[in-house]
């Protein structure tokens, strides 16, 4: 079952992420808008999870087999994660930590506690929070990082700690998107929702509380922003460091989280809910075209910008990373990023929706 | 002597009922069964406890289509000039009342021709002819036994109705889910509404079951007549086994709802604990690591 406030937000981290990402290793230019694609996708990934278990047991799938599908998915995609890191950042960041791997992980997490009252991730969330700035305190979070890169040793604890709490994305805090993400669609969704043959039509959850919610995360990161100063030094330095995506200071996790959840809850009730506005709306259809290849997408920007630096690089005899960051003014990045975007919606709509292209298809291919 | 509609010639409805014309004195009423403490207007017939419903009358306009409203339509035909009336005549008005019975009929018409006394009945339209005399208390025995023909058949409506829902709760009479905690209101709208019909089929259980009265008289006669008639003990007896299979599937889901949900209480506080402990294990686990990193 597709949502459009789904389909759209998804679009919208998508071209969140492909500017920020041909503007800063095509020009080395970070954009005003960076840092809410990630968020925003990790949100969606446990969102998706939730409405992809009451899609399987609408089709009267058993609780077991969606488990072990489950499983093979967050295997797949975390190993497609690591080789993306090897492929695409080349060896030596094979273990830098990317989305891939982190959604990996919240599947099989996620697939662990869809069964449990909601208080259990709803408490996991809340607590990879809290426990965030204490880890990254113990770990000496800046030891791991060179020149704003993550640089670990290649040795198991160094691994270890980056996975959990220094790397790119981290387990700790950034499980908190895609739990927060489950436990919404859980209150949004009703189960009731999917089973076509329901007799009695079952009123819909409001979504205020979503709404109050996002409302109240978003204000507590601003008060955090501006009374940082005033703060305990305990506080200030440890728990609320100021804006940063590396690491996610808190002002960071529970601005961008708030964000999201207001995004979502008034894109719900504006579009979902909303009976004028038409399925085949254009706006809505693009969206969905991007939305069902999100994670082709991901993978395929990346290859696209950045594997023609490395070979460029090598083709004029330099270090493979030596245009990175500087091999075109930002005007230029930025217009090839919309030059992808379009030549890809294209491509995707000349293929159809019924075509079993991308990484998506091979996934449903090996794990379904 | 008691003979069915299939006996009786076929005959044009719509071209009878334009052309009938009903003796004088003919009476058309409408009525709706409302609760006791609800009726308003003229009460045609008081129903006592445990019912307590009154019968009230209503202009013809009020009669709705649907099944909301327990309403029925009633004439009353006296013998023209006691008996003395032409034999065509007569025919034609027996004929006449039946088209009118029939007019609105999804089921065959009952027809009970009983000392003297003519009943065409349908659900919701009952005509009859007898001597003027009598048109009252033939009027209050048809208006009881149409009131507990029309709740029971409602009831039989509701029941056949609800199947689906029972086959769908059914797995949650054996094992309840953290999903199926959405169902949860939904299943006890059910049980309850499965309690007042239960309610409601018990209330009109003394008359479906009453004895004959004796000495009999024509009232009560043409009650016990209609009871034989439409079989309403019969129907009583399935619909009580039907309720009562609800009420297992019911039962069982309330039971499975109360165990899971106290589980369920208890086991979110062990999680939140296990939850708390697993971070105090990361936490000596990181140390460890950052130590070996060190």
């Amino acid at each position: 079952m597709r949502f459009s406030s789904v389909d759209l937000l998804r679009t919208v981290a998508l071209f969140v992420m492909v500017f920020v990402h041909f503007g800063e290793n095509l020009s080395g230019y970070t954009v005003p808008f960076a840092g809410f694609g990630a968020p925003l996708f990790s949100l969606l990934s446990g969102l998706s999870y939730y409405l992809w278990v009451n899609g399987q047991r609408a089709r009267g799938v058993d609780e077991e087999t969606i488990s072990k599908i489950s499983v093979r998915r967050g295997f797949f995609v975390f190993c497609v994660g690591i080789a993306f890191n090897i492929l695409v950042w080349l060896p030596e960041d094979t273990f830098n930590w990317d989305v891939l791997t982190l959604i990996g992980v919240a599947l099989l997490l996620l697939n662990q506690v869809r069964r449990l009252p909601r208080i259990v991730p709803t408490t996991v969330a809340a607590m990879s929070i809290l426990v965030s700035p204490v880890l990254r305190h113990l770990a000496d979070y800046n030891s791991y990082w060179q020149n704003g890169y993550f640089d670990p040793d290649l040795n198991l604890s160094d691994v270890t700690i980056g996975f959990l709490s220094t790397g790119y994305f981290p387990i700790f805090p950034w499980i908190t998107f895609s739990l927060v993400g489950f436990v919404t669609a859980s209150y949004v969704f009703p189960s009731s929702q999917f089973r076509s043959k329901d007799s009695e039509t079952t009123a819909l959850p409001s979504v205020t509380p979503i709404l109050g919610a996002g409302a109240l995360l978003l204000i507590f990161s601003l008060l955090a922003l501006v009374t940082r100063s005033q703060m305990p030094a305990a506080l200030g330095e440890r728990f609320f460091t100021g804006w940063t995506m590396f690491p996610p200071s808190t002002e960071y996790v529970l601005g961008t989280l708030g964000m999201a959840l207001i995004a979502f809850a008034t894109l719900h009730m504006l579009v979902d809910r909303n009976p004028r506005v038409p399925n085949d709306a254009a706006v809505l259809t693009i969206a969905k075209t991007f939305s069902r290849y999100s994670f082709t997408i991901y993978i395929l920007h990346h290859i696209v910008h950045v594997w023609p630096l490395w070979i460029y690089a090598v083709y004029r005899g330099q270090e493979t990373t030596y245009y990175w960051k500087q091999a075109m003014p930002l005007a230029a990045s930025l217009t090839l990023a919309a030059c992808f975007m379009a030549v890809l919606l294209f491509l995707l709509r000349w293929a159809g929706p019924d075509r079993r292209i991308g990484v998506e298809s091979w996934m449903r291919w090996l794990c379904d | 002597m008691i003979t069915s509609t299939e006996n009786l010639p076929k005959i044009d409805i719509e071209a009878r009922e334009r052309a009938a014309t009903f003796p004088d004195g003919t009476q058309r009423l409408a009525v709706r069964f409302v609760d006791r403490v609800a009726s308003q207007g003229t009460v045609l017939l008081e129903i006592p406890a445990p019912v307590q419903i009154n019968a009230i009358e209503i202009s013809a306009e009020e009669i709705s289509a649907d099944d909301e409203h327990l309403e029925v339509e009633i004439l009353a035909v006296p013998e023209a000039n006691g008996k003395n009336g032409s034999a065509a005549d007569h025919a034609d008005t027996l004929q006449a009342m039946q088209s009118w019975v029939e007019k609105h009929a999804t089921q065959p018409t009952l027809v009970i021709t009983f000392q003297g006394v003519h009943i065409f009945w349908t659900t919701r339209r009952v005509a009859f002819l007898g001597h003027p005399s009598r048109l009252n208390s033939i009027r209050q025995a048809l208006l009881e036994a149409s009131y507990f023909e029309l709740e029971q058949r409602r009831i039989e409506q509701w029941a056949y109705a609800t199947w689906p829902n029972a086959e769908q709760d059914l797995p949650s009479a054996f094992e309840f889910s953290e999903a199926s905690l959405e169902d949860k209101q939904q299943i006890q709208k059910r049980f309850e509404a499965l309690l007042r019909i239960r309610a409601r089929l018990s209330r009109i259980s003394l008359h479906v079951y009453a004895p004959h009265i004796y000495p009999p008289t024509l009232a009560s006669q043409i009650g016990e007549r209609l009871r034989e008639r439409t079989q309403l003990a019969h129907r009583h007896e399935v619909l009580w086994e039907q309720l009562e299979v609800y009420n297992e599937i019911y039962e069982m889901c309330a039971q499975r709802v109360s165990d899971y949900t106290l589980t369920r209480s208890a086991n979110a506080l062990e999680w939140v604990i296990i939850v708390l402990l697993l971070i105090q294990i990361l936490f000596s686990a990181f140390d460890l690591l950052t130590s070996m990193g060190s």
